[in-house]
């Protein structure tokens, strides 16, 4: 090894082991390995004798993170003959225009549950043809053990999303983004979404699917909680989503043995949040394709899928997104509406890991109904309506540009 | 803002290359052979060939593993004679028969990570955390009935059928496949019901003690067909068999996998040579760093979790993380010592690193020595039955968090160390699941 070459990997591993330390509050690269395990880890139903791992449940979509995010990956979305969804690629979330959950089963509708306890339902999808021929994705839940629905609860089927780079979201300043939706053309224009934090200030929405929450570590406790049914200092409750229609739910054993306790520790927590964090931006496959990404520009893509976003270290965020809400029109919209976000709207979906996903066949778009970027663009309406007739009258080699651009990201 | 990956991950282990150890202490540990422990030299040695490396790797493999089912054939041997004819001498004899099985798998646990057949069978084999509450009752003071709360007795001994997501799983027959199929059909999705964790929670029961001393107490009534205690004995008597003849024969499947015409030997061996050796330090590295040093020692410190340990239900922790770092060291030197007393030897990666750096093979050979004292702390003071592992995680345990956090230290520097020597190789090589070990700029924040 040359003396050159070694000086400079002392100064990469001397920048990079602060860095790894200051940048996740005092924890180290064991602590982001410690994540990663948790991450991976099979919660189990309690009371098991390892306390710190028990409280799975009673209803639940998932043991492990990992099992949605396969790989740290977007979750597959796959439907079966008869319509049911296998696998654990998507949730079923519940809501009603007040912003409450069903009154039964609440705000997810959960597939599996403890041993004893009958889950919610299954998850299964039907088709409704549109004027144009095109048959849009509609939730179907089947099997509802808990009785029907309440009328006024609407449906969204919602992808495990990938995470790679995503710990980025929450690092670009609030006026950058300000910045960008005032520059998009009025048609266009997207705008921020505020949400209100359990202490009643209000915080910038950048994660989910409508921007729902402020930061990885809010996103990550609600997914413990809702989706594992495991209780975090942000969501205290151990039952998880069962209401309080659903008794036996609510009686069954948990994995709280004292007053204040919850079941992912602050200190699990943190960890899990600081892996999500330090998972690299996935890198676009292949050499660079000027020509796919200018095409992408000009047809007005990148007007809202911004390739690159300032962060406040001075660094970017290459993710293709705009942390902005749009109304993406009535084929995408779902029957789920919440108070100030319409269920047409939605925050610009990040692309990069796009390549990933469609390797894996996981289906785009929020509920997987897209199998290629063609069908996803075509999707586009509302305010993106402009730049899918611009893709759609691109010529045949400027189209095949920006679809191969797109899917090697 | 990122460097590639793999000018990071030799940038990192240069970078951390500190001034060489003149001399490793190379305390002979107690149970491991030593009979292929190098020789600290300042003298470069003859290097075998990298392919002969992989080779007895390999063959290293198929012996361990061979020894491994042959300790489990044992301890099978031991439970039947309990199911034929239920006691306390006999329960005593088997759980003796499953604590001696398992040092020998501990030492395999190297040839995990790195070699993909092996991970994906590992779940089947020694998944943790277990879902014990899936298998059988947990506690009876917790109540039992189901008209006082039905989900604590829901379990695979008490039930004709269970219910994994849409699926309606028939359990009315314990079979091989049924575990299987409970374990890892739907891969993260599903419970864990065999493996050694199932075996020892089995035989020994729920260890309520918390931080306090004592290991699970389940009497050996729980079996005894005439007067049976805990309900259902014929059903936990046919788990229990199942569940120790299905690790049986995993084991014998993975001995097989590595034999002349397995699967684990032709994935290896289909490599190039760098690719290869490459396993091996994935391997090692590991299972000294993520999971040995992290999810098993740190984890549990952090969280004062009695129970947030290996070998929960027999106290038998501190066993499990010694063999582990035996084995980690059997792997680098080549060499181990079978269940009879043999032992056997061969070209390793500890004489490719010494070839091609002795400083940095001395360095090695300082930090297995030291990873291996600090662990032997923790096992003898078990032994001693001053203090069990999880009495040492309790919170305000200082003298036992010490032993603790000493062992993690250990087995970090370790890690780093075995890096330096993939670096003097020139390899490539991804410690699983950690991106912030060998490329230290993923770790950060761009």
């Amino acid at each position: 090894m040359s003396g050159a070459r070694a000086a400079l990997g002392a100064g990469l591993a001397a920048a990079g082991l602060i860095a790894a330390g200051s940048a996740v509050a005092g924890l180290d690269a064991l602590d982001v390995q410690i994540g990663k395990a948790l991450f991976d880890r099979a919660w189990v139903v309690a009371p098991a004798s390892t306390k710190a791992d028990d409280g799975l449940g009673p209803l639940f979509d998932a043991r492990a993170c990992a099992s949605c995010h396969p790989r740290d990956g977007r979750g597959s979305i796959h439907v079966e003959a008869d319509g049911t969804l296998e696998g654990r690629g998507a949730v079923l979330a519940l809501g009603r225009p007040d912003g409450s959950g069903d009154p039964v089963y609440g705000r997810r509708l959960q597939i599996d549950a403890v041993q004893g306890l009958t889950p919610e339902g299954v998850l299964a999808v039907e088709e409704r043809v549109l004027p144009d021929g095109r048959k849009a994705r509609v939730a179907a839940p089947r099997h509802l053990a808990y009785g029907p629905l309440d009328p006024a609860t609407g449906l969204s089927l919602r992808a495990a999303p990938d995470l790679r780079g995503r710990g980025l979201l929450e690092e670009v300043p609030e006026a950058a983004l300000a910045a960008i939706a005032a520059a998009q053309p009025e048609a266009v224009r997207g705008r921020l979404r505020h949400v209100t934090l359990p202490d009643g200030t209000k915080a910038l929405g950048r994660y989910g699917w409508k921007a729902s929450q402020p930061s990885l570590e809010a996103q990550s406790s609600e997914a413990f909680f809702l989706d594992m049914g495991l209780s975090t200092p942000l969501h205290p409750e151990p039952w998880g989503d069962c209401t309080a229609a659903q008794e036996a739910c609510r009686a069954a054993p948990h994995g709280i043995e004292a007053e204040g306790q919850v079941e992912i520790a602050q200190s699990l927590l943190v960890r899990v949040v600081a892996y999500v964090a330090s998972l690299p931006v996935p890198q676009p496959e292949g050499s660079a394709n000027r020509k796919g990404a200018a095409v992408f520009a000009a047809a007005g893509c990148a007007q809202c899928h911004q390739p690159a976003l300032p962060t406040a270290s001075g660094g970017t965020a290459r993710l293709f997104t705009d942390l902005l809400l749009h109304d993406l029109g009535p084929g995408l919209a779902d029957t789920l509406s919440e108070p100030g976000v319409a269920a047409g709207e939605w925050r610009t979906a990040p692309l990069a890991g796009i390549s990933d996903a469609l390797k894996r066949k996981t289906g785009l778009l929020h509920d997987g109904r897209a199998q290629s970027v063609a069908e996803a663009v075509g999707w586009h309406g509302g305010q993106a309506d402009g730049a899918r007739r611009a893709f759609q009258a691109l010529n045949a080699a400027d189209r095949a540009a920006l679809v191969a651009y797109v899917s090697s990201l | 803002m990122r460097a590639p990956f793999a000018a990071a991950a030799i940038a990192f282990a240069v970078g951390l290359s500190g001034p060489a150890f003149a001399q490793a202490p190379a305390s002979a540990p107690a149970k491991p052979a030593a009979s292929a422990q190098p020789a600290a030299s300042a003298k470069p040695a003859a290097a075998p060939k990298a392919r002969d490396v992989v080779l007895h790797y390999a063959n290293q493999a198929q012996a361990m593993y061979t020894n491994s089912y042959q300790a489990a054939v044992a301890m099978q041997t031991a439970i039947n004679a309990f199911l034929a004819a239920p006691s306390a001498e006999t329960h005593q004899a088997a759980k003796a028969a499953w604590k001696k099985a398992r040092d020998p798998y501990q030492i395999t646990e190297g040839f995990r990570f790195g070699n993909s057949i092996v991970d994906e069978w590992e779940g089947n084999v020694n998944a943790w955390p277990l879902d014990e509450g899936l298998i059988d009752y947990l506690d009876k003071s917790r109540p039992q009935s189901s008209d006082e709360n039905p989900l604590y007795a829901a379990n695979v001994i008490a039930s004709k059928t269970i219910r994994i997501g849409k699926k309606t799983v028939d359990v009315s027959k314990i079979t091989p496949q049924l575990l299987h199929q409970l374990n890892s059909a739907a891969g993260v999705e599903a419970n864990v019901a065999s493996g050694w964790h199932a075996i020892e929670f089995l035989l020994w029961g729920k260890d309520l003690h918390g931080t306090e001393r004592g290991a699970g107490e389940r009497p050996w009534t729980d079996y005894d067909l005439k007067a049976c205690t805990g309900g259902n004995c014929d059903r936990r008597a046919q788990y229990l068999k199942v569940a120790t003849d299905t690790l049986v024969a995993d084991l014998k499947e993975m001995a097989d996998d590595w034999g002349p015409k397995g699967s684990a030997r032709a994935a290896l061996l289909k490599k190039k040579d760098k690719a290869a050796l490459a396993v091996i330090f994935t391997g090692i590295g590991s299972l000294s760093y993520g999971e040995l040093a992290g999810e098993r020692m740190k984890l549990g410190l952090l969280l004062h979790d009695p129970e947030e340990e290996q070998d929960c239900f027999s106290d038998n922790t501190h066993n499990s993380h010694y063999y582990d770092e035996v084995g980690i060291q059997d792997i680098y030197y080549g060499r181990f010592t079978k269940i009879d007393g043999s032992t056997m030897s061969g070209p390793s990666v500890a004489d490719l690193v010494r070839a091609a750096d002795p400083k940095v093979a001395d360095e090695i050979d300082a930090k297995m020595a030291a990873a291996l004292a600090a662990i032997k702390v923790i096992k003898d003071t078990a032994d001693s039955g001053e203090m069990f592992y999880d009495m040492m995680l309790a919170e305000g345990n200082a003298k036992g968090n010490q032993m603790i956090q000493n062992g993690v230290d250990a087995l970090v520097a370790q890690a780093h160390a075995i890096e330096r020597g993939v670096a003097v190789l020139k390899l490539q090589i991804k410690v699983e699941g950690s991106d912030s070990l060998d490329n230290p700029d993923a770790a950060k924040k761009k």
